[in-house]
Parts: C-alpha cells; sequence; structure tokens
C-alpha cells in the first residue's frame, strides 16, 4: 500500500471502520514507514483532544427529573384510562384489532347504562315513525296518482281533438310564398343601371 | 393494560438513563441557542415517547434517540438561521472571544438549566465549532459525543455513508486549522508577554 492511499483512509482507520484486511494492510505501511507513522501519531492525539474536549459535560439532575416525570405523567392517565399509548400496544405485539376491541370493550364497561338509554330512545324514535308513516301512507297515494280508467279517458280525449284539428287543417305557413317588396333602395339602383 | 403503559414507560425510562449525559452535551454543543437546549431535550424525549412503537429492539436506541435530537436542534438552529449566518462571518478572533463570553451563563439561564450543567469546553474548541456547518458539526459530535458508527450517523443524519466520511474528513480539517492558529496566536501572546 503507498502513503497516500494510506493517508486517504486515515479517518476511517483511526475510528476503527476498516476491514480487518485493510487495517492490517495499513498497520504494516505504518511499520515500515516513519512519515505516515508521525502523521497518524498526530492525528489520533489531535482526535482523542477533540473526543475528551467535546464529550465533556454534566448532566442536568433538574432537568432530567423533570423530563423523566413528564414521561411518567404521559403514561399514567393512559394508564388510568385503561389504553396503553400507542408505543405499548406494539412493543406487545397487539394487532390493531385486538387493540380496538379493547378499546370498544373498555369504553362499554365505562358508560353501559348510557349505551342502554341511548339505544332505548333511538327504538322508540323508530317506532313512531314507522306508526306515523302506516297511518298517512295511503291518503297520500290516493291523492296524487289517477285512476286507470281517468288515464284511458284522457288519452282518447286528445286523440279526438289530435283528428279534429288534422280535418280542418289550413296548409302550412310555409307553403305560401310571399313576394318581397322591393326596396327603396333597390328601385334608385334600377333606374341608374337604365340611364 | 395498565401495567403494559406503566412497564413501556419504565422500559422507555430504563433505555433512557444511561444515555442522558451524551444527549445533553451534544444538544449543548449543536444548538445555536444555548437556552433553548432544555426545551429541545424535553421536546425530543416526549417524540421519542410517542413514537416508542416505531422503534424496533434490535435496532441502538442511543442512535434512534440522537437521529431525533437532531433534527429538534436543526428545526431550532434554523429559527436561529441569521443569527448563525451572523457568526459565521465574524472573524476566528471575535469568535474565541465569544466562546469565552457567550457560552452557557447559569445566571443568565432559565432556573432549569441553570443548576448542574457545567460549560467546561475549552474555549478554543468551541470557536472551532462555531465555524463548521450543521451537517459537519453533528457528524463530527455524533462521532465524538455519540460515539456512534458511520453507519449509524449515516442513519441518523439520513445521509450516505461517503457524505458521512467526507463531512466528517472537512470537519477535522478545520478544526485542526483553527486549533493550530489558536495555539499559534497564544503562542505569540506569551512570546510577548501579554
Amino acid at each position: 500500500m503507498k502513503c497516500d492511499e494510506v493517508k486517504s483512509m486515515q479517518g476511517a482507520y483511526l475510528d476503527s471502520e476498516l476491514d480487518a484486511k485493510t487495517s492490517l494492510e495499513i498497520a504494516v505501511h505504518l511499520r515500515a514507514c516513519a512519515e505516515c507513522a508521525r502523521l497518524f501519531a498526530e492525528e489520533q492525539k489531535l482526535q482523542a483532544r477533540m473526543r475528551d474536549g467535546l464529550s465533556q459535560g454534566q448532566r442536568t439532575v433538574a432537568l432530567w427529573d423533570q423530563i423523566e416525570r413528564s414521561v411518567i405523567a404521559v403514561s399514567a392517565p393512559a394508564a388510568r384510562l385503561g389504553r396503553a399509548p400507542a408505543a405499548a400496544e406494539s412493543v406487545s405485539g397487539r394487532t390493531v384489532l385486538s387493540a380496538l376491541a379493547d378499546k370498544i370493550r373498555a369504553g362499554w364497561n365505562r358508560s353501559r347504562w348510557a349505551w342502554c338509554a341511548l339505544a332505548t330512545a333511538w327504538g322508540v324514535i323508530l317506532v313512531l315513525n314507522l306508526t306515523a308513516r302506516e297511518a298517512e301512507g295511503p291518503r297520500l297515494v290516493e291523492k296524487q296518482l289517477p285512476q286507470p280508467s281517468e288515464v284511458r279517458l284522457a288519452a282518447k280525449q286528445k286523440w279526438l281533438l289530435m283528428a279534429d284539428l288534422a280535418a280542418l287543417g289550413e296548409p302550412a305557413p310555409a307553403d305560401k310564398v310571399k313576394a318581397a317588396r322591393p326596396s327603396p333602395r333597390s328601385d334608385r339602383r334600377n333606374e341608374n343601371l337604365n340611364t | 393494560m395498565c401495567e403494559t403503559a406503566t412497564s413501556n414507560a419504565d422500559r422507555f425510562l430504563a433505555l433512557l438513563k444511561p444515555i442522558e449525559r451524551e444527549l445533553e452535551t451534544y444538544c449543548r454543543r449543536l444548538i445555536w441557542e444555548p437556552q433553548e437546549a432544555a426545551d429541545a431535550l424535553q421536546n425530543t424525549v416526549m417524540r421519542a415517547l410517542a413514537a416508542f412503537d416505531r422503534y424496533h429492539g434490535d435496532a441502538s436506541f442511543r442512535a434512534w434517540m440522537f437521529k431525533i435530537l437532531t433534527h429538534e436542534a436543526f428545526a431550532l438552529n434554523r429559527k436561529h438561521a441569521r443569527i448563525a449566518r451572523h457568526e459565521f462571518q465574524l472573524e476566528p478572533e471575535e469568535l474565541e472571544g465569544l466562546a469565552g463570553t457567550g457560552g452557557w451563563d447559569p445566571s443568565n439561564s432559565r432556573p432549569l438549566s441553570a443548576g448542574a450543567f457545567e460549560e467546561a469546553l475549552e474555549p478554543a474548541l468551541a470557536a472551532g465549532l462555531k465555524t463548521l456547518t450543521d451537517t459537519e458539526r453533528a457528524v463530527l459530535l455524533l462521532r465524538a459525543v455519540g460515539e456512534l458508527r458511520y453507519r449509524e450517523i449515516s442513519a441518523s443524519l439520513e445521509i450516505p455513508l461517503g457524505s458521512v466520511m467526507g463531512n466528517l474528513a472537512r470537519a477535522r480539517h478545520k478544526m485542526r486549522a483553527y486549533l493550530a492558529r489558536a495555539e499559534r496566536r497564544n503562542h505569540l501572546l506569551k512570546e510577548s508577554g501579554v
């Protein structure tokens, strides 16, 4: 391996990101090349300084206590209501359908009497609606639809009327040819032509 | 069901506790506005808890949390983009001055973050960080503070592996150059007896 090639892989080598074979080749080169070994040693020292400097810092106890309290507070209401956050459901391997069934069951358990009252109210409304329709329905039908005999009579009258009109019939206006009245301008033009 | 919700939160906290220090350090280094670090961390943890069902046990929780935190910090940095641009325009000497005086100051901060976090970063490193772009800085910090592998950094920042290596190399080059300049200046100042 040549110096340029080794230098191009300096960062990855020092971060232990290369495969074993390449790392070994670089290590062999560094043993043989003093200049590359010096550069690598300097770079390693610099990286250690940066790593140590940048990773210094303390954990703020008050901040993390508050964050952890928030996590517990967010999770607790879900647990009290009998429903876990979405995260818990997935992690425990529940399917969406079983989660939905759980939610419906929990809702039923919470307000069983309210659901019963609602169902009864709907039932009463439905019965009242049906009985009202039975009382008014036939009358409406009688009023709006004509009897078949009436329909036949009306058709007959219409046919007779059409026959009378055909017997009296005058020629259509389109058959009459109306002579066009000459306009004053065309008269003047004719006069000019004659002269 | 109740037990599931509680055990889920417990499991989340058990995974979170060992990396709290690293998350906080990373956040304070990455974010432009030190006062917003507490909000960024709080939002990150809440987002992570809400999306905990999408976290697979086989993936690295550390990398997953750093990813969410990076998005949160970038969003806040974009909000303060004008301030960031202003800082980029400053000279290195001014940047170093800023790093010395403008770091996290407990007396200026809100009571929550005023407690324990200690700005231990040496001024030259802090100023050098300000010369990096957001991505370069995130890559460098994810490697140095988060100790993530290249592949994990690639997944966290949603950039190709080659870009991770490129950004890391550029970030280190800029930091190296800046630290060398700072050391030369300090050496000159010592020689002149200032």
